[in-house]
């Protein structure tokens, strides 16, 4: 892996303060409040394209987490439907808000994050990954077999969030959402218990042997991974008003991930630039229908031939490739 | 009361008993060596001994408190702090940053105060960084403290493993073959500085196979042989013991330091 820019400097240095913060923020606050809106105000469509595209960033951003401690996590889309699922009877049978919505929806999937994480992240590598995966499938068969609501285990007419009417008041509702799960995470790795996961990742034998709980800082990476991508789902039940359990399938899982390598593990703005990377490349081929899985896989395989570290690592390889050529 | 007490620590693995029935005292601030032949049970008496391992029977008492079962990271944070073989560290880490990391003692703020920065976590980063700068001088790593770990040479890793264990405020440090693959002038310095970690207030308790090293540096011995302690003495003693130089036979001498 690449020496970790992003966090190289900030240990042990004073930790960052909010000028920090806010240099860390403000390019992607201006690009999502300003240049998206002003681009696209008159193109319901493509707001909502780049609000989805917000509310998965959000889900992959928790994935990174998990990437942080060094497990493969192919169960987002387990934990995007458990959220979306729980706002969906949440607003519909109870009548609730969204806003109390939104956070149950993250506290419940951080809940059973928690349980089912506390057995599973002893496993390491391709079983982990494997067993993160079936976990989705699981899901998805558990509301298909238990919601009775609807044929076929949905659930329609999820109501839209007070006080959001317009796909530019959703957009920007996902946008700050976006912002808000940035900077956490953001301040969650350079802080202390971003560098003890860190550790985890490298070597979780010698993080014990310093006196890391190394059990409970994995429980707490994936619960709060669960969290973020409960949050996402129940976004998405909410913007679509309608959740199947098909909704969220292994194949979003494997995205969500996807989204993270692309982007570069090294970097915490990583799922966000290869989400929306990867999500406006998919709208733009569709207009040659017939051929847009084929580019696409083609693009990704490319993607990943020549920019093993993400779309984030291009700067240095160029940095070092115009130093090199002088 | 004796600072370590190892009381009847027995391993078995299937029908094979890897360690049996071995009891000895580690006193507070002096240096213990282990040793034995090839296979005879060493490494596994270190991992029961840094509880990566749980006993069949018999039990560790640090304090006379038993820290058998519990799990690593409470035995660490006890101060029984251990090294690995070899060179592991974080790789990805510079070598300050692996230490940093280790401080994992003592801190002011919890992890709410450190998600958001607050002053005590400040206060905490900046005494664990002097720390760390000052436990690298100390072992003479502070010229590369701001390189990463695996472009460093070999021979430093072997260092900042130690820096990482001392990080961990150890009152004993276990060493698990702290001289293996040195030649002798690199063995001479890590003697030097096992005695410094010594000077620290650190007890030392060091599984080694390199016979000449461990008759310089330790106060005691205990030489275990087909998992069983054999004897237990002064360098002086356990040179001239019959019994060890028995269990060391078809070695050349020289291996046990005449």
């Amino acid at each position: 892996m690449a020496t970790s820019t992003e966090a190289a400097g900030t240990i042990g240095a004073t930790s960052p303060g909010s000028r920090k913060a806010l240099i860390a923020i403000l390019p992607l606050a201006i690009l999502l409040y300003a240049v998206v809106p002003l681009i696209l105000r008159g193109q319901p469509y493509w707001l909502n394209v780049m609000t989805n595209a917000a509310i998965l960033s959000f889900g992959s951003l928790g994935v990174w987490v998990t990437f942080a401690i060094g497990r493969v996590n192919i169960a987002q889309g387990a934990f995007a439907l458990l959220g979306g699922y729980t706002t969906a009877i949440l607003s519909t049978v109870f009548g609730l808000s969204f806003w109390l919505c939104l956070p149950l929806s993250g506290v419940v999937a951080a809940l059973v994050g928690t349980l089912i994480g506390w057995p599973l992240l002893r496993l390491r590598g391709i079983y982990f990954a494997m067993v993160t995966l079936s976990l989705t499938e699981a899901m998805r068969l558990l509301f298909l077999n238990t919601v009775t609501l609807h044929d076929g285990g949905g659930v329609l007419n999820i109501p839209r969030p007070a006080g959001i009417d317009t796909p530019l008041d959703f957009y920007l509702f996902a946008a700050t959402l976006l912002l808000v799960g940035y900077l956490a995470v953001w301040r969650l790795a350079g802080s202390r218990i971003g560098w003890v996961f860190r550790s985890m990742r490298q070597n979780e034998e010698l993080a014990m042997s310093i006196g890391i709980n190394v059990a409970r800082y994995r429980v707490f990476a994936f619960a709060f991974c669960s969290a973020m991508g409960g949050m996402a789902g129940a976004c998405f039940a909410s913007l679509q008003q309608n959740i199947y359990p098909a909704t969220y399938t292994v194949t979003d899982s494997i995205n969500f991930m996807l989204y993270c390598f692309l982007g570069g593990l090294d970097f915490v703005l990583g799922p966000i630039v290869g989400t929306f990377g990867l999500i406006i490349a998919f709208e733009l081929l569709r207009s040659i229908q017939e051929y847009q899985a084929l580019l696409y896989g083609a693009l990704m395989i490319l993607v990943m031939l020549f920019l093993p570290n993400g779309l984030l690592s291009l700067p240095s390889i160029l940095g070092r490739f115009w130093r090199s050529s002088r | 009361m004796s600072f370590l007490k190892v009381e009847g620590l027995t391993k078995r693995f299937g029908g094979l008993v890897a360690v049996n029935g071995v009891s000895f005292d580690v006193e507070q601030g002096e240096i213990l060596s282990v040793i034995g032949p090839n296979g005879a049970g060493k490494s596994t008496l270190f991992k029961l001994i840094g509880s990566f391992m749980t006993p069949s029977a018999g039990r560790v008492l640090l304090d006379g408190t038993p820290i058998s079962g519990l799990s690593p990271h409470q035995v660490a944070r006890m101060g029984v702090v251990r090294t690995f073989q070899e060179t592991t560290v974080f790789k990805e880490m510079t070598a300050l940053q692996n230490v940093i990391v280790a401080h994992q003692l003592g801190h002011a703020a919890g992890p709410v105060g450190a998600f958001f920065a607050s002053p005590a976590a400040r206060a905490d980063d900046r005494r664990s960084r002097e720390n760390a700068e000052e436990i690298l001088a100390y072992l003479g790593l502070g010229h590369v403290r701001h390189e990463l770990a695996r472009n460093l040479p070999h021979g430093y890793l072997r260092t900042l493993g130690i820096a990482i264990a001392m990080a961990a405020s150890p009152r004993i440090l276990l060493l698990d073959e702290p001289f293996a693959g040195m030649n002798p002038e690199e063995t001479d310095r890590a003697v030097d500085m096992v005695e410094g970690i010594r000077r620290r207030g650190i007890t030392v308790l060091l599984v080694e196979h390199d016979m000449r090293a461990v008759m310089q540096i330790s106060d005691r011995i205990v030489v275990i042989s087909f998992g069983s302690k054999i004897a237990e003495g002064t360098p002086a003693e356990i040179r001239d013991n019959p019994t060890v130089i028995e269990a060391y036979l078809g070695q050349d001498d020289e291996t046990i330091g005449h």
